[in-house]
């Protein structure tokens, strides 16, 4: 299990209709991403967080970690937006003078800052929304039912299978590796990242061969089709997602009014 | 500002971006704005259609390679887990860019590199959805287009593979990083575009000019392991 799929399995929303959960994360990310006003932002953050614990079951810890994950994007990215050169004399919150330019932040740009990572954060836990609450194969289904090209999804699904089976090889070697003291220093620790990486292609190579071997000899040839599972109504998720574009809206509306 | 305060003040912001995580190629959800969110998709098709159009013709020549290139696409998201040493006792992660061009040819990249993506975004919040176009053309085409130009380049004019091999990948890697860089800045130009696109590659150059030295070593030694136990392969391949 990574990332998100430790959650998404055992999430209370699983066995919901995949439609309705790949909905409601496009339509509120869009509204997040189109209206980009901060009320919108931080009323996203608020209603999907708020879904994902309240309709997932996804514990509140877990949910504000996993928001924790991009930040290392955030904090270079945004302390760009928020650092510029601007003309001595310029109105400005903080800043330092280097020969003939002032560099620092000035209202403006501190808002903009605080406005992108504010709405990036809003896309992000709509996301989560359906990350956290779907399995992965539940999402293929749905891209296959969209009419995504048939190849793409079933390599998709392959690769998808694959990456478990490549990760717990990962981790032996490794382990192999480090009792025999293999990343101790710069140089021992190169080249058995190396070793590493090129063995795990090697297995990857011969298990490919296996694999295929096995899908033959079972007549499977070129395709893996598996039953699509029961799904359960998703009725409720399709009300969170009108009440949820219902609170963007109003959020719009409130700030369009107080900044006019 | 006194000389010595602004150096120690410049020191620590250095010190402070490495200790951030080096995943920081990929452009993050929703922090591009929605004209960009759809141009870099629509500039990300044609190349997908090419690679898909590619790969279907491997499939039908022989159905083996569907199952091939499946555990290729998840070896290059199980790469993207290992851990490189870095300067000054940081970590990063491989992309991978260089390895994958060099190995599968820039087209049947761009398609794997999307898969990878789509799942570094859902299941690890490694880039993202609403910016899956953008990295999608960063790091799954402009890098690998380069990565794979430059190895044969450098082929043809007789240099040693090693040699080779490291600029290649080193190429790729740091192609991938401006372009990310020009995407930010255009989606975000502030007072002048130039500016923006040098003030984001000056702030990532801290991370991402490290890690695109250790790519490059990191790729000449799985090179050098892949070349003494699987030669096969890589002659299967076409590479050697």
């Amino acid at each position: 299990m990574i990332g998100t799929d430790r959650y998404a399995y055992a999430s209370r929303l699983a066995h919901v209709a995949p439609q309705s959960k790949l909905l409601a994360m496009a339509v509120t990310a869009a509204l997040c991403l189109c209206l980009d006003r901060i009320a919108v932002s931080a009323a996203t953050v608020v209603v999907m967080g708020a879904a994902c614990v309240c309709m997932g079951g996804v514990r509140l810890r877990d949910f504000c970690r996993m928001l924790r994950v991009p930040a290392g994007f955030l904090v270079l990215a945004t302390l760009t937006i928020f650092i510029g050169r601007y003309a001595p004399g310029t109105q400005m919150l903080a800043g330092i003078s280097v020969g003939a330019w002032v560099y620092g932040v000035t209202p403006a740009s501190a808002a903009q800052g605080v406005a992108i990572c504010l709405r990036a954060l809003g896309v992000v836990a709509s996301v989560y929304f359906l990350a956290m609450n779907t399995p992965m194969t539940d999402i293929t289904g749905v891209l296959r039912q969209l009419r995504v090209p048939e190849l793409l999804v079933e390599l998709m699904e392959l690769i998808y299978r694959f990456i478990f089976v490549l990760y717990e090889t990962m981790h032996r070697i490794r382990t192999a590796q480090t009792a025999r003291l293999g990343y101790d220093g710069l140089r021992n620790a190169y080249h058995a990242t190396g070793t590493l990486a090129a063995m795990l292609f090697v297995r990857a190579w011969n298990k490919s061969d296996r694999v295929y071997t096995a899908l033959e000899s079972r007549g499977g040839g070129q395709s893996v089709r598996t039953l699509a599972e029961e799904y359960e109504s998703g009725r409720a998720v399709y009300v969170l997602c009108a009440a949820a574009a219902a609170v963007q809206l109003a959020a719009f509306w409130i700030e369009r009014g107080l900044t006019a | 500002m006194r000389r010595k305060e602004k150096i120690v003040m410049l020191a620590c912001m250095a010190a402070g971006l490495l200790s951030v995580s080096a995943s920081a190629m990929h452009i993050m959800e929703g922090y591009l704005p929605k004209g960009w969110v759809v141009c870099w998709m629509i500039v990300c098709l044609p190349f997908l259609a090419i690679g898909l159009r590619r790969i279907s013709k491997y499939v039908q020549e022989n159905p083996k390679n569907l199952t091939l290139l499946a555990l290729c696409g998840a070896f290059a998201f199980v790469l993207s887990a290992l851990k490189i040493p870095s300067v000054m006792g940081s970590c990063s992660h491989p992309t991978g860019v260089g390895l994958s061009a060099i190995l599968f040819g820039p087209s049947t990249t761009a398609v794997l590199g999307l898969i990878v993506l789509l799942f570094q975004a859902l299941l690890l919040a490694h880039g993202g959805l609403t910016t899956l176009g953008a990295n999608v053309f960063s790091m799954a085409i402009v890098g690998p287009i380069c990565s794979w130009a430059v190895y044969h380049g450098l082929k043809k004019t007789g240099c040693p593979k090693a040699v080779a091999i490291f600029f290649a990948a080193f190429a790729g890697d740091l192609l991938t990083y401006i372009t990310t860089s020009v995407e930010l800045g255009l989606a975000h130009p502030g007072a002048s575009l130039a500016g923006a696109v040098l003030k984001f590659m000056g702030i990532f150059a801290v991370t991402q000019i490290p890690l695109a030295v250790a790519e490059g070593l990191l790729t000449v030694v799985v090179f050098n392991v892949l070349e003494k136990y699987s030669s096969r392969e890589l002659t299967e391949l076409g590479v050697l």
